[in-house]
Protein backbone atom coordinates (compact mmCIF):
# COMPACT_ATOMS: atom_id res chain seq x y z
CA UNK A 1 0.00 0.00 0.00
CA UNK A 2 1.14 3.28 -0.92
CA UNK A 3 0.37 6.62 0.57
CA UNK A 4 1.23 9.74 -0.83
CA UNK A 5 0.92 11.52 2.66
CA UNK A 6 1.54 14.75 0.70
CA UNK A 7 -1.82 15.25 -1.65
CA UNK A 8 -3.98 13.29 1.80
CA UNK A 9 -2.35 16.65 4.13
CA UNK A 10 -3.17 18.76 0.78
CA UNK A 11 -6.30 17.84 0.55
CA UNK A 12 -7.37 17.86 4.25
CA UNK A 13 -5.73 21.30 4.45
CA UNK A 14 -7.25 23.32 1.47
CA UNK A 15 -11.24 23.87 2.76
CA UNK A 16 -11.09 23.76 6.22
CA UNK A 17 -13.88 24.52 8.31
CA UNK A 18 -11.66 27.04 9.85
CA UNK A 19 -10.96 28.59 6.50
CA UNK A 20 -14.29 28.58 5.44
CA UNK A 21 -15.43 30.43 8.73
CA UNK A 22 -12.21 32.90 7.75
CA UNK A 23 -13.33 33.22 4.20
CA UNK A 24 -16.81 34.13 5.11
CA UNK A 25 -16.17 36.16 7.39
CA UNK A 26 -14.13 38.14 5.20
CA UNK A 27 -16.95 38.69 2.59
CA UNK A 28 -19.27 39.48 5.06
CA UNK A 29 -17.05 42.52 6.69
CA UNK A 30 -16.00 43.62 3.44
CA UNK A 31 -19.68 43.78 1.92
CA UNK A 32 -20.84 45.84 4.91
CA UNK A 33 -17.96 47.93 6.04
CA UNK A 34 -19.83 51.31 5.32
CA UNK A 35 -22.59 49.70 7.87
CA UNK A 36 -20.11 48.44 10.34
CA UNK A 37 -18.98 52.26 10.84
CA UNK A 38 -22.57 53.89 10.90
CA UNK A 39 -23.58 51.41 12.99
CA UNK A 40 -20.26 51.50 15.51
CA UNK A 41 -20.69 55.28 15.65
CA UNK A 42 -24.93 55.30 15.94
CA UNK A 43 -25.16 52.75 18.63
CA UNK A 44 -21.49 51.71 19.17
CA UNK A 45 -22.36 48.03 18.64
CA UNK A 46 -22.22 45.80 15.18
CA UNK A 47 -23.13 41.83 15.41
CA UNK A 48 -22.33 39.19 13.16
CA UNK A 49 -24.06 35.79 12.89
CA UNK A 50 -21.59 33.18 11.78
CA UNK A 51 -21.94 29.37 12.20
CA UNK A 52 -19.51 29.59 15.17
CA UNK A 53 -21.43 32.04 16.86
CA UNK A 54 -21.68 36.03 16.97
CA UNK A 55 -19.08 38.24 16.24
CA UNK A 56 -19.35 41.73 18.32
CA UNK A 57 -17.89 44.16 17.31
CA UNK A 58 -18.02 47.49 19.63
CA UNK A 59 -16.69 51.06 19.95
CA UNK A 60 -14.29 52.18 22.32
CA UNK A 61 -15.42 55.78 21.69
CA UNK A 62 -18.61 57.24 23.64
CA UNK A 63 -21.46 56.98 21.15
CA UNK A 64 -23.16 60.22 20.02
CA UNK B 1 37.73 -13.06 18.22
CA UNK B 2 37.14 -11.77 15.00
CA UNK B 3 33.98 -12.49 15.23
CA UNK B 4 33.33 -10.94 18.36
CA UNK B 5 35.10 -7.64 17.41
CA UNK B 6 33.00 -7.61 14.22
CA UNK B 7 29.97 -8.05 16.13
CA UNK B 8 31.12 -5.05 18.41
CA UNK B 9 31.88 -3.05 15.35
CA UNK B 10 28.27 -3.59 13.57
CA UNK B 11 26.93 -2.84 17.42
CA UNK B 12 28.55 0.42 17.38
CA UNK B 13 28.22 1.60 13.81
CA UNK B 14 25.15 0.30 12.78
CA UNK B 15 22.55 -1.08 15.51
CA UNK B 16 23.08 1.38 17.97
CA UNK B 17 22.69 4.55 15.48
CA UNK B 18 19.82 2.83 14.23
CA UNK B 19 17.70 2.36 17.37
CA UNK B 20 19.35 5.65 18.89
CA UNK B 21 16.98 7.18 15.78
CA UNK B 22 13.84 5.28 15.57
CA UNK B 23 13.81 6.05 19.52
CA UNK B 24 14.69 9.93 19.53
CA UNK B 25 13.46 10.87 16.04
CA UNK B 26 9.99 10.29 17.88
CA UNK B 27 7.77 11.82 15.09
CA UNK B 28 9.51 10.52 12.22
CA UNK B 29 8.67 6.78 14.10
CA UNK B 30 5.08 7.36 14.94
CA UNK B 31 4.26 8.18 11.30
CA UNK B 32 6.16 5.68 9.41
CA UNK B 33 3.75 3.17 10.88
CA UNK B 34 2.95 1.37 7.44
CA UNK B 35 5.32 -2.01 6.98
CA UNK B 36 7.62 -1.99 4.84
CA UNK B 37 9.45 -4.35 2.69
CA UNK B 38 13.19 -5.75 3.61
CA UNK B 39 15.28 -3.88 0.95
CA UNK B 40 13.09 -0.46 2.02
CA UNK B 41 13.74 -1.52 5.96
CA UNK B 42 18.02 -1.66 4.52
CA UNK B 43 18.19 1.44 2.53
CA UNK B 44 16.53 2.98 5.41
CA UNK B 45 18.33 2.07 8.11
CA UNK B 46 21.72 2.21 5.66
CA UNK B 47 20.78 6.00 4.98
CA UNK B 48 20.06 6.31 8.73
CA UNK B 49 23.69 5.35 9.70
CA UNK B 50 25.27 6.72 6.43
CA UNK B 51 24.95 10.10 6.78
CA UNK B 52 26.18 10.65 10.31
CA UNK B 53 29.23 7.98 9.25
CA UNK B 54 30.07 10.17 6.20
CA UNK B 55 29.41 13.67 7.82
CA UNK B 56 32.33 12.14 10.34
CA UNK B 57 34.72 10.74 7.90
CA UNK B 58 34.85 13.79 5.73
CA UNK B 59 34.96 16.17 8.36
CA UNK B 60 37.73 14.48 10.28
CA UNK B 61 39.55 14.75 6.73
CA UNK B 62 39.13 18.09 5.95
CA UNK B 63 39.45 20.03 9.48
CA UNK B 64 42.55 19.08 11.04
CA UNK B 65 40.76 20.14 14.67
CA UNK B 66 38.18 17.08 13.90
CA UNK B 67 40.89 14.48 13.06
CA UNK B 68 42.37 15.20 16.12
CA UNK B 69 40.19 16.04 18.85
CA UNK B 70 39.25 14.50 21.22
CA UNK B 71 41.56 11.62 22.44
CA UNK B 72 44.65 13.38 20.72
CA UNK B 73 47.43 11.12 19.24
CA UNK B 74 50.47 12.30 17.46
CA UNK B 75 50.93 10.13 14.54
CA UNK B 76 51.36 10.48 11.19
CA UNK B 77 48.85 8.48 8.58
CA UNK B 78 51.66 5.89 7.78
CA UNK B 79 52.05 4.75 11.59
CA UNK B 80 48.16 4.99 11.75
CA UNK B 81 47.72 2.14 9.00
CA UNK B 82 50.16 0.20 10.44
CA UNK B 83 48.43 0.23 13.80
CA UNK B 84 45.70 -0.97 12.10
CA UNK B 85 47.53 -3.84 10.26
CA UNK B 86 49.19 -4.94 12.75
CA UNK B 87 45.79 -5.11 14.74
CA UNK B 88 44.27 -7.47 12.10
CA UNK B 89 47.28 -9.21 11.57
CA UNK B 90 47.00 -10.57 15.47
CA UNK B 91 43.31 -10.91 15.04
CA UNK B 92 43.97 -13.24 11.98
CA UNK B 93 46.77 -15.33 13.10
CA UNK B 94 47.52 -16.36 16.73
CA UNK B 95 51.21 -16.87 16.30
CA UNK B 96 51.47 -13.25 14.88
CA UNK B 97 49.89 -11.74 17.83
CA UNK B 98 51.88 -14.02 20.05
CA UNK B 99 55.36 -13.07 18.90
CA UNK B 100 54.14 -9.28 18.67
CA UNK B 101 52.54 -9.00 21.54
CA UNK B 102 54.23 -5.58 22.82
CA UNK B 103 53.50 -3.87 19.20
CA UNK B 104 49.59 -5.30 19.29
CA UNK B 105 48.80 -4.26 22.57
CA UNK B 106 50.39 -0.47 21.18
CA UNK B 107 48.55 -0.69 17.92
CA UNK B 108 44.98 -1.21 20.14
CA UNK B 109 45.33 1.06 22.75
CA UNK B 110 45.86 3.80 19.49
CA UNK B 111 43.38 2.59 17.40
CA UNK B 112 40.97 2.67 20.22
CA UNK B 113 41.73 6.49 20.25
CA UNK B 114 41.15 7.01 16.85
CA UNK B 115 37.85 4.62 16.69
CA UNK B 116 36.60 6.96 20.04
CA UNK B 117 37.60 10.29 18.41
CA UNK B 118 35.17 9.08 15.07
CA UNK B 119 32.72 7.79 17.08
CA UNK B 120 32.52 10.92 18.73
CA UNK B 121 31.98 12.96 15.96
CA UNK B 122 29.76 10.31 14.36
CA UNK B 123 27.83 10.05 17.00
CA UNK B 124 27.63 13.79 17.59
CA UNK B 125 26.83 14.28 13.53
CA UNK B 126 23.64 11.21 15.01
CA UNK B 127 22.56 13.82 17.29
CA UNK B 128 22.04 16.30 14.41
CA UNK B 129 20.41 14.41 11.57
CA UNK B 130 18.19 13.36 14.82
CA UNK B 131 16.94 16.60 15.37
CA UNK B 132 16.68 18.08 12.05
CA UNK B 133 14.52 14.77 11.20
CA UNK B 134 12.48 15.56 14.35
CA UNK B 135 11.90 19.33 13.49
CA UNK B 136 11.52 18.43 9.99
CA UNK B 137 8.95 16.31 10.59
CA UNK B 138 6.92 18.23 13.64
CA UNK B 139 6.98 21.25 11.52
CA UNK B 140 5.71 19.45 8.28
CA UNK B 141 2.24 21.23 8.37
CA UNK B 142 4.16 24.70 8.12
CA UNK B 143 7.16 23.14 5.52
CA UNK B 144 5.06 20.80 3.70
CA UNK B 145 3.81 23.90 1.36
CA UNK B 146 7.49 24.28 -0.37
CA UNK B 147 8.39 22.60 -3.23
CA UNK B 148 12.04 21.56 -2.01
CA UNK B 149 10.54 20.22 0.91
CA UNK B 150 7.81 18.17 -0.93
CA UNK B 151 10.52 16.85 -3.28
CA UNK B 152 13.09 16.08 -0.23
CA UNK B 153 12.11 15.24 2.91
CA UNK B 154 8.70 15.33 2.21
CA UNK B 155 8.56 12.34 -0.34
CA UNK B 156 11.57 10.77 0.65
CA UNK B 157 11.71 10.29 3.91
CA UNK B 158 7.53 10.59 4.51
CA UNK B 159 6.38 8.67 1.60
CA UNK B 160 4.92 6.04 3.39
CA UNK B 161 3.69 7.09 6.34
CA UNK B 162 0.53 6.00 7.84
CA UNK B 163 -2.46 7.48 6.28
CA UNK B 164 -4.14 7.21 9.51
CA UNK B 165 -1.76 9.50 10.90
CA UNK B 166 -2.61 12.38 8.88
CA UNK B 167 -6.00 11.40 9.18
CA UNK B 168 -6.40 10.73 13.02
CA UNK B 169 -3.98 13.65 14.36
CA UNK B 170 -3.58 17.31 13.63
CA UNK B 171 -0.12 16.47 11.98
CA UNK B 172 -0.92 18.26 8.46
CA UNK B 173 -1.58 21.09 10.25
CA UNK B 174 0.98 24.09 11.26
CA UNK B 175 2.37 22.70 14.30
CA UNK B 176 1.54 26.26 16.23
CA UNK B 177 -2.57 26.17 15.35
CA UNK B 178 -3.29 22.31 15.28
CA UNK B 179 -6.82 21.20 15.78
CA UNK B 180 -8.39 18.98 17.57
CA UNK B 181 -9.96 15.91 15.59
CA UNK B 182 -13.37 14.84 16.03
CA UNK B 183 -14.97 11.53 14.61
CA UNK B 184 -19.09 11.01 14.17
CA UNK B 185 -18.24 7.17 14.02
CA UNK B 186 -21.51 5.58 12.63
CA UNK B 187 -21.12 1.51 13.74
CA UNK B 188 -21.82 -1.71 11.94
CA UNK B 189 -25.05 -1.88 14.30
CA UNK B 190 -26.34 1.62 13.14
CA UNK B 191 -25.10 3.00 16.19
CA UNK B 192 -23.76 6.66 15.59
CA UNK B 193 -21.08 8.07 18.07
CA UNK B 194 -19.23 11.51 18.50
CA UNK B 195 -15.82 12.00 20.29
CA UNK B 196 -12.77 13.73 20.11
CA UNK B 197 -9.74 11.38 19.50
CA UNK B 198 -7.71 10.53 22.18
CA UNK B 199 -5.62 8.16 19.95
CA UNK B 200 -5.50 4.75 17.93
CA UNK B 201 -4.08 1.85 16.56
CA UNK B 202 -2.68 0.12 13.56
CA UNK B 203 -2.53 -3.57 13.25
CA UNK B 204 0.66 -4.86 11.77
CA UNK B 205 -0.42 -4.10 8.71
CA UNK B 206 -0.67 -0.52 8.83
CA UNK B 207 -4.65 -0.58 8.72
CA UNK B 208 -6.42 1.21 11.87
CA UNK B 209 -7.56 -1.92 14.70
CA UNK B 210 -9.54 0.67 16.47
CA UNK B 211 -9.72 4.17 18.07
CA UNK B 212 -10.17 5.88 21.88
CA UNK B 213 -11.98 8.36 22.03
CA UNK B 214 -12.81 10.88 24.82
CA UNK B 215 -15.93 13.27 25.54
CA UNK B 216 -18.33 10.66 23.76
CA UNK B 217 -21.63 10.62 22.63
CA UNK B 218 -24.24 8.75 21.24
CA UNK B 219 -27.13 9.48 19.38
CA UNK B 220 -30.11 8.23 20.03
CA UNK B 221 -31.57 7.54 16.45
CA UNK B 222 -35.00 5.37 17.98
CA UNK B 223 -36.09 8.37 19.57
CA UNK B 224 -35.64 10.61 16.80
CA UNK B 225 -36.99 8.24 14.25
CA UNK B 226 -40.19 7.73 16.82
CA UNK B 227 -40.26 11.74 17.45
CA UNK B 228 -39.76 12.24 13.45
CA UNK B 229 -43.06 9.51 13.01
CA UNK B 230 -44.99 11.08 15.65
CA UNK B 231 -45.27 14.43 13.09
CA UNK B 232 -42.48 16.27 15.27
CA UNK B 233 -39.57 18.29 13.54
CA UNK B 234 -36.86 16.96 15.62
CA UNK B 235 -33.97 19.12 16.43
CA UNK B 236 -31.04 16.73 15.90
CA UNK B 237 -28.54 18.22 18.42
CA UNK B 238 -31.16 17.12 21.41
CA UNK B 239 -30.66 13.77 20.41
CA UNK B 240 -26.84 13.35 21.52
CA UNK B 241 -26.35 11.60 24.87
CA UNK B 242 -23.38 11.55 27.34
CA UNK B 243 -21.54 8.66 27.62
CA UNK B 244 -19.97 8.42 30.88
CA UNK B 245 -16.48 7.15 31.70
CA UNK B 246 -13.34 8.64 30.41
CA UNK B 247 -12.19 6.72 27.68
CA UNK B 248 -14.24 5.02 24.68
CA UNK B 249 -12.30 2.18 22.54
CA UNK B 250 -13.94 1.71 19.48
CA UNK B 251 -12.81 -1.24 17.16
CA UNK B 252 -12.00 -0.62 13.66
CA UNK B 253 -14.60 -3.71 12.81
CA UNK B 254 -17.08 -2.02 14.40
CA UNK B 255 -16.59 1.29 12.86
CA UNK B 256 -18.88 1.01 9.18
CA UNK B 257 -17.70 5.01 8.28
CA UNK B 258 -16.16 8.01 10.08
CA UNK B 259 -16.81 11.96 9.42
CA UNK B 260 -13.50 13.10 10.58
CA UNK B 261 -13.49 16.96 11.76
CA UNK B 262 -10.73 18.86 13.03
CA UNK B 263 -11.97 21.81 15.39
CA UNK B 264 -10.22 24.79 15.35
CA UNK B 265 -9.72 26.21 18.94
CA UNK B 266 -12.15 28.94 20.00
CA UNK B 267 -8.71 31.52 20.57
CA UNK B 268 -7.84 30.79 17.47
CA UNK B 269 -10.48 31.43 15.93
CA UNK B 270 -11.20 34.74 18.23
CA UNK B 271 -7.34 35.89 16.82
CA UNK B 272 -8.65 35.54 13.22
CA UNK B 273 -11.61 37.36 13.81
CA UNK B 274 -10.00 39.82 15.18
CA UNK B 275 -7.08 39.74 12.39
CA UNK B 276 -9.96 40.17 9.76
CA UNK B 277 -11.79 43.06 11.51
CA UNK B 278 -8.37 45.10 12.38
CA UNK B 279 -7.54 44.87 8.51
CA UNK B 280 -10.18 46.53 7.72
CA UNK B 281 -9.18 50.05 8.93
CA UNK B 282 -12.27 51.37 10.73
CA UNK B 283 -10.93 54.37 11.87
CA UNK B 284 -12.87 53.97 15.16
CA UNK B 285 -11.07 52.38 17.88
CA UNK B 286 -13.00 48.60 18.81
CA UNK B 287 -12.91 45.51 20.64
CA UNK B 288 -14.15 42.31 18.58
CA UNK B 289 -15.79 39.20 20.87
CA UNK B 290 -16.75 35.90 19.17
CA UNK B 291 -19.57 34.67 21.51
CA UNK B 292 -19.51 31.00 21.22
CA UNK B 293 -22.63 29.15 20.35
CA UNK B 294 -24.44 27.40 23.39
CA UNK B 295 -22.71 23.64 23.22
CA UNK B 296 -25.10 20.98 21.77
CA UNK B 297 -25.08 18.95 24.82
CA UNK B 298 -28.09 21.30 25.77
CA UNK B 299 -30.82 19.24 27.22
CA UNK B 300 -33.28 17.30 24.82
CA UNK B 301 -35.42 19.76 23.03
CA UNK B 302 -38.67 19.26 21.26
CA UNK B 303 -40.78 17.76 23.82
CA UNK B 304 -38.53 14.79 24.73
CA UNK B 305 -38.40 14.19 28.05
CA UNK B 306 -35.82 12.37 30.62
CA UNK B 307 -38.48 9.53 31.32
CA UNK B 308 -38.10 8.17 27.88
CA UNK B 309 -34.28 8.39 27.82
CA UNK B 310 -33.62 4.68 28.27
CA UNK B 311 -35.31 3.42 25.37
CA UNK B 312 -32.15 3.29 22.86
CA UNK B 313 -29.42 2.53 25.54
Amino acid sequence: MTNDILRLSEALTRDTERSQFRDTLARNLASNSDKIRASLRQSGEYRISTTKGDVVIRSKQKVA
Amino acid sequence: MIAIVASALLGIYVFLPEFLFKKLAIKFRVVTKTPRGRFEELISGASVVLVPFLAAAILSRAFRFVGHWPFPLDQDVSAKYADYGTALSSLVSDGYFRDHLDATWSAVAHIRLHQCRFLFWMYLALAIEILCVFLLTYFYGSLSRYPLYKLTFGRIFLGRASQWEVLLTGFAFPAGSRPQVAVDAMTTDNHLYAGTVADYFLKADGELSGLLLKDIRRFRFQSHEQDRKSGMVPDTDGYWKDIPGANFYLPADKIANLNIKYVTAPRELRQDVEDLVESMDLGIPFTVELEPLPTSNAPIANGYSDATEGEDD
